[in-house]
């Protein structure tokens, strides 16, 4: 689906309007899924295991189920024992989770039993009631020594819990670090980091008497979530409906089923009403999932000229208890780490191991911040060795429109040049670089990092990434757009709405979106890989090309003129060439089908990007657009405490055309205030399988007295397959922060910190270095 | 557990109910008087999700209980705006594009609102140090800042207070 990229002005498209359900946030009437209660409804609640690795031995529910109030009791009896997994469509050794575990317990707060009551306070005292009889087993915490022989096993059938490996290659790696005249090479650790969405995660469930579920949720991914729910409670997907509701953020921590999804339903099943089970933060802390920790080992070789020839990555991560998406994770990890620059000889190694501790799954970027982290880190590395100008370095070995990668991914428009050169101009990058000293006891640096990502959907999740969309004309002239494209507080529905309204002519107060009910709205794979406004928004382009010829038909009829001849635009339909109106909309609607022979003004789209899915090797067309981005960073550095302080940060990012640069502007902002969190002040603190700092006040997220200027700028490359050129936005936002951040703290005092979060005590070590106290010509 | 009985004033309205001791002012709001704008999003008096203005004063309501809202004046974002039209911190809101996922946004407004009717003239460092009890997880601050400043623009012109 292409549509041809002039310097045509746009009505509507291009334009920062105001959010569509701007009204209902700012007077706190939007009702999210933990705002909505229905009659009769139960307080769900989940008793957790406090043991990281444990036989369940015996249950007792008796005393639970006599406290007054409680209207169900349930443990793994009462379901029907089914293992699900996020990726398990096509890898089935990926299910491995139930939702009330019946024989193991291999995480502090795996799922264990639940209850749902009248009131909490009921359903409370109905947990600690329930008696489990637990057999202790021997934890593994540390994924090396759980891939080291006789190490205790989490899940039975992973005999060496490597739940999974892959490698991936391009060219002759040791060919090619042979043919290099310099090498560099590192180990480098990415932290555990919540979404930490504002809102937790919840469910509400409620069954019909004709047996029918529908789960009102919170979820990025409705149809997947009907998907899987029908998988684990044995029912066909057409017994559910899932209803999406508003969500507090979702940044990935909101893809995938979680266990009290299922479990809302079988308790409402068991008491026949309706039960909602809401997470307390504690909750959210120690049982949702966050982003995984990965070790990583690299290395990468460049000709005395710079030209990268040669680079190589393990990684090994922790996958916790459960492998949820980390098969997924670390592909996309590998496969962005691979292309970011044009290197001809490239190896990937991973391993993904089962621990005992909480497990994680995907996070806005998912695998690729933490794979840019070290590869962005050698070529800052690589660029100080050779004494090559790290942006020209980049420059010279990056993406360049209209090319393939050695992966097969098809780039097209790319700003990747673009976003360098604006961005080290907006930071001042050639005034400020070098350590500066500012009153004697800090130091000021700039670093840069960039990053590649799909822009346009990826082909990861069972092979479907198509979205559909249907645009009904109502009598009066406004629009009813029915889709399946999610908004997930990003401003999704927003950019669809520009879309309908440039395309048809109304205003946009007159877009009327429906995009919650899995009966009704046409398909969509879900909010996910920076695909919303690309592939939801290709679908409504398309719906509205039909509506829009049926619409000029009824002009045509109801006016005698052309079609060709017809424009529409401000709710009204003129004569090309002429100022007033030939006729309201609303009057073209009204007659379109209220007369014998009728028709309604309506139109359908589907949208499936010409890709394919990443094969075993990696390779693989597998999106429908790239999206470039370069970020600054200027920090100091506390010479006396380590501390590292992030003083501002410039995000260029390659969007192809921002349909609403406000939007865009915020997914920059919002995504490189994440990055900051996990670099400096953000850590989920797991020590033998607890987490330690379950409390928001304990957690680190950044507040406005600890965040930085950030400067959002916006490259367009207009992409010929985005809709009006556009491409996705949402994730890589998070992507290069992190090595930014570092490679600044290099800048500043010459200390490479290749672990996250920076800790004082790191850079203190590394300033008292032999090496660097020479350099500082101490 | 025994009930208390508590007359009290929200946006506006007398109210009169029987609460329970141990139930947070928040879960009264939310749960009985059905005002979901304040949310329960740590429900540990650090996030701000859950402000709301009693007797003037913005404080987190997860950290009141239910019993000392007795004879007291409360405010919720829902009666800030005033027949459909919606007041100045709001339409900054709207017009900065300080709000993406809108789940901070009541408890960002009426602090906005407080601050402003506090310290009109505040500056950046002030207002990034009065907001930073308030979370937001979407927007990098950035748009909400711009929003604060915009607000705090058109009141000086008006010569108002939110």
């Amino acid at each position: 689906m292409s549509q041809v990229m002039d310097d045509k002005m746009f009505r509507v498209v291009g334009e920062s309007i105001a959010r569509v359900d701007a009204r209902e946030k700012v007077t706190g009437k939007l009702i999210y899924g933990s705002d909505l209660s229905l009659t009769g409804q139960l307080v769900g609640k989940i008793l957790r295991s406090p043991f990281p690795h444990a036989r369940i031995v015996r249950i007792d529910t008796s005393a639970a189920e006599a406290v007054p109030g409680v209207r169900a009791v349930i443990t793994a009896e009462d379901t029907p024992c089914l293992k699900y997994g996020f990726q398990s469509a096509h890898r089935p050794d990926l299910a491995d989770k139930m939702m009330l575990e019946a024989e193991k317990v291999r995480f502090v707060g795996d799922e264990v039993a639940a209850v749902a009551a009248d009131t909490e306070l009921a359903a409370i005292e109905a947990l600690q009631l329930i008696d489990v009889e637990y057999e202790i087993l021997e934890p593994v915490f540390d994924p090396f020594a759980a891939m080291e022989p006789g190490a205790p096993l989490v899940h039975e059938d992973t005999p060496d819990n490597v739940i999974d490996r892959f490698e991936y290659g391009t060219g002759d790696v040791e060919r090619g670090m042979a043919a290099a005249d310099i090498i560099v090479e590192g180990s480098f650790y990415s932290s555990r980091v919540h979404p930490l969405a504002m809102e937790t995660h919840q469910a509400l469930a409620t069954w019909d008497a004709s047996g029918r579920l529908t789960v009102y949720a919170s979820t990025q991914m409705p149809f997947l979530l009907r998907l899987h729910l029908a998988g684990v409670l044995g029912l066909s997907e057409g017994d559910i409906r899932v209803i999406k509701m508003a969500m507090g953020g979702g940044f990935g921590g909101r893809m995938e089923m979680h266990s009290l999804d299922p479990i809302a339903a079988i308790l409402a099943r068991k008491s026949g009403r309706p039960v909602k089970i809401v997470y307390s933060r504690t909750e959210e802390f120690i049982a949702s999932r966050f982003r995984h920790p990965i070790w990583m080992k690299g290395r990468l070789g460049a000709k005395s000229d710079g030209t990268l020839v040669a680079f190589e990555l393990d990684m090994v991560t922790d996958s916790g208890a459960y492998v949820a998406q980390a098969a997924g994770v670390n592909r996309v990890g590998a496969v962005n780490a691979m292309t970011l620059y044009r290197i001809p000889n490239t190896a990937v190694t991973s391993r993904i191991v089962y621990t005992n501790n909480p497990y994680a799954s995907a996070y806005r970027g998912y695998g690729n911040p933490q794979a840019n982290f070290a590869i962005e880190s050698l070529v800052t590395e690589l660029a100080a060795k050779s004494g090559i100008d790290e942006l020209e370095l980049r420059i010279s070995n990056g993406n360049v429109p209209n090319s393939e990668t050695y992966l097969g991914q098809v780039i097209e428009s790319c700003g990747y040049e673009e976003c360098i050169r604006e961005g080290a101009i907006a930071i001042g990058w050639y005034e400020k670089r070098g350590k500066r000293l500012i009153n004697g006891s800090k130091v000021r640096g700039l670093g840069v990092a960039t990053a590649i990502n799909v822009g346009g959907g990826a082909r990861d999740q069972g092979d479907s990434d198509s979205s559909g969309a249907i645009i009904i004309m109502q009598d009066d002239g406004s629009v009813t757009l029915n889709t399946g494209g999610q908004e997930i507080g990003t401003g999704g529905h927003t950019v669809l709405a520009q879309i309908v309204a440039e395309e048809l002519g109304v205003s946009v107060d007159r877009v009327h979106i429906h995009a919650s009910d899995t009966d009704l709205m046409p398909w969509d794979i879900g909010s996910h890989a920076q695909r919303s406004v690309f592939c939801s928004g290709n679908a409504v382009f398309e719906a509205c090309q039909e509506a829009k010829r049926v619409l000029l038909s009824e002009v045509s009829r109801q006016h005698e003129v052309a079609s060709e001849d017809v424009e529409l635009r401000e709710n009204a339909v003129f004569v090309r060439g002429f100022n007033q109106p030939l006729s309201s909309i609303e009057e073209i609607a009204y007659g379109a089908h209220f007369r014998s022979g009728g028709q309604l003004i309506w139109g359908k789209g589907f949208y499936d990007p010409p890709t394919v899915k990443t094969d075993d090797k990696g390779r693989g067309h597998k999106s429908g657009a790239y999206s470039f981005a370069a970020q600054f960073a200027e920090v100091e550095v506390d010479l006396e405490t380590g501390r590292v302080e992030v003083i501002s940060m410039v995000g260029a990012h390659d969007v192809g055309r921002a349909i609403n640069p406000a939007g865009v502007e915020g997914q920059i902002e919002g995504g490189i205030l994440q990055g900051i969190g996990q670099a400096i002040t953000e850590l989920l603190v797991v020590d033998e399988g607890e987490v330690l700092n379950p409390k928001m006040h304990a957690y680190g997220v950044p507040s406005t007295a600890d965040s930085p200027t950030i400067q959002s700028l916006i490259v367009e490359s207009a992409d010929p397959e985005g809709p009006f050129g556009a491409k996705g936005v949402g994730e890589i936002t998070v992507v290069p922060t992190c090595a930014a951040i570092t490679n600044a703290v290099f800048d500043a005092v010459g200390v490479r910190i290749s672990s996250l979060p920076i800790s004082p005590e790191s850079v203190l070590d590394g300033l008292s270095s032999d090496e660097i106290i020479r350099e500082r010509g101490g | 557990m025994s009930e208390t009985i508590i007359n009290a004033k929200v946006n506006g309205e007398p109210i009169r109910m029987s609460v329970e001791p141990n139930q947070t002012a928040l879960h009264l709001i939310r749960d009985e008087l059905g005002l979901t704008g304040a949310k329960a999003a740590c429900e540990e008096g650090r996030c701000g999700s859950c402000t709301i203005i009693l007797d003037g004063e913005t404080i987190n309501a997860c950290l009141v209980l239910a019993p000392e809202l007795d004879g007291r004046d409360v405010m919720t974002i829902e009666g800030l705006a005033h027949d459909d039209r919606l007041n100045t911190v709001q339409e900054a809101f709207i017009d900065a594009h300080g709000l993406q996922c809108g789940y901070c946004t009541p408890g960002m407004i009426l602090a906005t609102s407080a601050l402003l009717a506090e310290a009109p003239d505040a500056d950046e460092h002030k207002i990034r140090e009065d907001l930073s009890g308030n979370i937001c997880r979407c927007t990098g601050y950035v748009k909400i800042l711009d929003a604060v400043l915009l607000a705090q623009h058109r009141l000086s012109k008006q010569g108002a207070t939110p």
